[in-house]
């Protein structure tokens, strides 16, 4: 009797299995005009202010539900949000921004300077990205309900990126000082996060915010966002329409999604892809050392081969570490290292290494195997002997930065030339790891940040000029970001921006 | 059975210290620096000081040790260092999904199986060689594999499933199936011909013993000669089987959770261990092993009503 009542069970659960199919497309509810489902290679890490990541695919998560102070126009350059305006003094220490009035946070409290000053201040203690992206503001002072005023320690020309970035959120002052922040976020952005609809970790669920000021930017009324981490899955999830979009940041990704008839977007990134020569002193490699070694592997690369072998087309090559889309940018400089091995050789040789050098570098085959295959190359066309050194994810960063590496293939994204200056240029710079140094760099750095804004861009080129003559780089390629939607949605990338914002998306033939 | 029943749990709950311990340890002994990472690239060397420290990674290894393993006794498991979730709830959150297939998946497998090896072994002739040979096949042919055409045909091409996703069975039932039902018989398929051949084995070797002999020449009917006499006593075997498969199972989710874009268990284990997220995958470590010992337990059980002999071991 028993056993018939667990074999009764089980039928009926199988037969429950069978009857539920058909669900096909309504349990991801993608495809609707109203709903707009998406996929994000990772769950949010943290909705606190400050403790944010600064770009990237996390933000899909954070635009839903906050505003910032500054957003990017179409072109990525800095654009009004919740601050309408904004200037310098004359000694670019000071941010005079005014603030939009009549903006309320969803829990009913009002947005205004006091707001500006708590959010800044909470954000500017905080250990995230979007936390120590703000370390050159001393002080926040409140001018009056609708005028705030950013004092700098120091001229910083990427902090209107910054704000225009993670930095920038604004979340309810009454909610900032809860740890449920992290989790449960309240801001006054465009959406409202359904916690009962999400399963933290796995899928978010935002339902449009009805007093929003700018509701005609975001034509969905529901915004999902699913963590997919897998190629197989995330394809299958748009064949089906059970997601309307996603990122595809591998080829396997890009083919599927070509031969599935999806539309692929691309649009310039930010990231610049290659080889960083970090070791300019030669500490490690003395070879690196010589300028004339640095020039041999910048014309030892192929780079248009390399764009259409490894990235599929999606890259511009370049011998810049500014992005083509950057004021910083001289396209006069492209050209100035074709592939020539010849010349490459002759360098070498030049420089006492025709029979090369060795030197151990990070081995990232497991993640990047055609971009190694494509490094081991060129090196081994100029007789360098690499070894690699077994790695895993969580140490990379943490070991170029201590300075453990000559060189590793690697991208940097950076939302203008002045982030990529602190990133790689000063002294204190993370990805300097062996602190070089040179008087025309560093006379160029120091005058690119105190320049007034109309010669920013001159100053800006000359740097990247000297950058290229003097070989501190071997960059490939501007990355080109390509993202997937079904024939439902459109989305526009934005120059510079890793991910499209989301009031970018929109139903198709609207 | 009761002191059996208690001795079972003993070894039970030191399996589930011994484990924890070794990862434990295990985790603090890859030397990645999880502060960095949380920090990101930009920040300076006091930043990610501070963050150890917010982290607590700065005091000494067994002074960590005996925080983490008091509160876990507690049932605080801590709280994510990547996310801010708390532990307890991020593993809550991602069981019903790996339950639900693994628990669907040994379901399958057993009614599945137990019609396979007993019609291989009472028919005999081309209809064993037939489903040996198709057991082998399956056992064979990797799970992902198989949940990656079974994706694409019944979900893509045909649509009769979701591809991706789970669906809560408090919200929608009938959307529950669906959700799992591929999944579940991608995983099912490898266990299946494993117990399969087992329950066919253990059936043949009863079916020739004296006493079904004399059963028959009783004149009781085939049907209940088999149902209810040789199979309970060829159960136990495939029962043993069934329970190991079940832990094999639980790791085998793993991949099938990634091809169909489910966050279980084994989905949130892979993302901690890649990123060194430490509460995370002691929680999902710790809740693996309590698993285990149930399901063993469970198994231990069965084969006592099923085998009186076994409750007095």
């Amino acid at each position: 009797m028993r056993r018939s009542l667990i074999a009764a069970s089980a039928a009926s659960l199988l037969l429950l299995a069978a009857c539920g199919g058909g669900g096909g497309s309504s349990s991801g509810s993608g495809g609707g005009d109203d709903t707009l489902t998406l996929a994000a290679i990772t769950p949010p890490s943290s909705f606190a202010i400050g403790a944010m990541a600064q770009s990237g695919p996390e933000d899909t998560y954070y635009q839903a539900v906050y505003d910032k102070l500054l957003t990017q126009d179409a072109d990525g350059q800095p654009a009004a949000d919740l601050a309408t305006e904004w200037s310098y003094d004359e000694t670019n220490t000071t941010l005079s921004l005014t603030l939009r009035e009549g903006v309320t946070f969803t829990d009913g409290t009002a947005f205004d300077a006091d707001a500006v000053k708590a959010n800044l201040d909470v954000a500017r203690a905080a250990t995230g990205e979007a936390g120590t992206a703000l370390g050159s503001i001393s002080s926040v002072e409140v001018v009056d309900a609708t005028h705030v005023d950013l004092v700098l320690s120091r001229p910083d020309p990427g902090l209107l990126q910054s704000l225009a970035r993670s930095s920038g959120y604004m979340a309810s002052p009454d909610a900032l000082d809860s740890p449920d922040l992290a989790t449960n976020p309240v801001g006054s952005g465009p959406y409202v996060y359904d916690a009962d609809a999400s399963t933290a970790g796995s899928d978010y669920t935002f339902t449009r915010n009805e007093d929003y000021w700018d509701a005609d930017s975001y034509p969905f009324d529901t915004v999902e966002v699913q963590y997919l981490d897998d190629t197989t899955a995330v394809l299958n999830g748009l064949r089906s329409g059970q997601i309307d979009g996603s990122t595809a940041q591998t080829n396997d990704l890009q083919d599927g999604a070509e031969s599935a008839g999806l539309t692929v977007t691309t649009y310039t990134s930010g990231g610049i892809e290659g080889i960083y020569l970090w070791d300019r002193a030669g500490a490690l490699a003395p070879a690196l050392g010589d300028v004339r070694v640095r020039q041999a592997i910048n014309y030892a690369i192929d780079r248009q081969s390399i764009v259409d072998v490894v990235k599929n087309g999606l890259g511009q090559p370049t011998v810049q570490v500014f992005g083509p889309e950057s004021d910083g940018y001289d396209a006069s400089l492209e050209g100035t290292y074709d592939f020539d091995l010849d010349k490459a050789k002759e360098l070498m040789a030049e420089a006492g290494y025709a029979d090369g050098f060795s030197m151990t570098l990070p081995d990232f085959s497991p993640v990047y195997p055609d971009e190694q295959a494509a490094m081991t190359e060129a090196f081994s066309s100029l007789n360098i002997d690499v070894t690699y050194a077994p790695i895993t994810g969580d140490q990379v960063v943490g070991s170029i930065i201590g300075a453990q590496w000559p060189a590793n293939f690697f991208t940097l994204t950076a939302g203008s030339p002045y982030e990529m200056i602190g990133l790689t240029l000063t002294q204190q710079s993370p990805f300097n790891p062996f602190k070089s140094s040179d008087p025309s760099i560093d006379a160029l750095v120091q005058q690119a940040v105190t320049a007034p804004a109309d010669q920013q861009a001159d100053v800006l080129q000359q740097l990247s000029d000297q950058l290229v003559e003097q070989a501190w780089f071997a960059p490939w390629y501007a990355l080109e970001g390509a993202y997937v939607t079904t024939a439902d949605v459109t989305v526009q990338g934005v120059p510079g921006l890793s991910i499209p914002p989301l009031s970018s998306f929109a139903p198709a033939g609207s | 059975m009761l002191g059996f029943l208690l001795k079972r749990l003993g070894a039970g709950v030191v399996l589930v210290w011994v484990t924890a311990t070794a990862t434990f340890f295990l985790t603090n002994a890859t030397g990645s620096d999880p502060a960095r990472r949380i920090v990101g690239p930009q920040a300076d060397a006091a930043t990610v000081l501070a963050k150890r420290q917010e982290l607590g990674l700065d005091r000494p290894v067994l002074e960590r040790y005996w925080d983490w393993l008091t509160s876990a006794v507690h049932g605080d498991l801590g709280v994510s260092w990547f996310t801010n979730q708390p532990v307890g709830g991020t593993v809550a959150d991602a069981l019903p999904i790996s339950l639900s297939l693994v628990v669907a998946a040994i379901v399958l497998t057993a009614l599945v199986s137990v019609v396979i090896g007993v019609v291989a072994a009472v028919r005999g002739g081309w209809v064993d060689s037939a489903l040996q040979g198709a057991s082998i096949l399956a056992f064979a042919v990797p799970n992902f594999l198989v949940g990656l055409l079974l994706a694409l045909v019944f979900a893509v091409q045909l649509g009769l499933f979701p591809a991706i996703g789970y669906t809560p069975f408090a919200q929608d039932p009938g959307l529950w199936a669906a959700s799992i039902t591929l999944p579940a018989v991608a995983l099912a398929i490898g266990a299946t011909a494993t117990v399969a051949t087992q329950t066919r084995g253990s059936m043949i070797d009863v079916l020739g013993q004296d006493y079904v002999r004399t059963l028959r020449s009783r004149g009781l009917p085939t049907r209940s000669i088999l149902l209810k006499h040789a199979l309970r006593n060829a159960a136990p075997a495939s029962l043993t089987v069934l329970s190991l498969q079940f832990i094999a199972l639980i790791s085998g989710a793993v991949v099938i959770e990634k091809v169909f874009g489910l966050n279980g268990i084994g989905e949130r284990a892979t993302s901690a261990a890649s990123t060194g997220d430490v509460p995370v995958v002691l929680g999902v470590v710790v809740l693996t092993v309590v698993l285990v010992v149930v399901v063993n337990l469970l198994a231990d059980l069965a084969l006592g009503w099923l085998n009186p002999k076994v409750r007095t071991a």
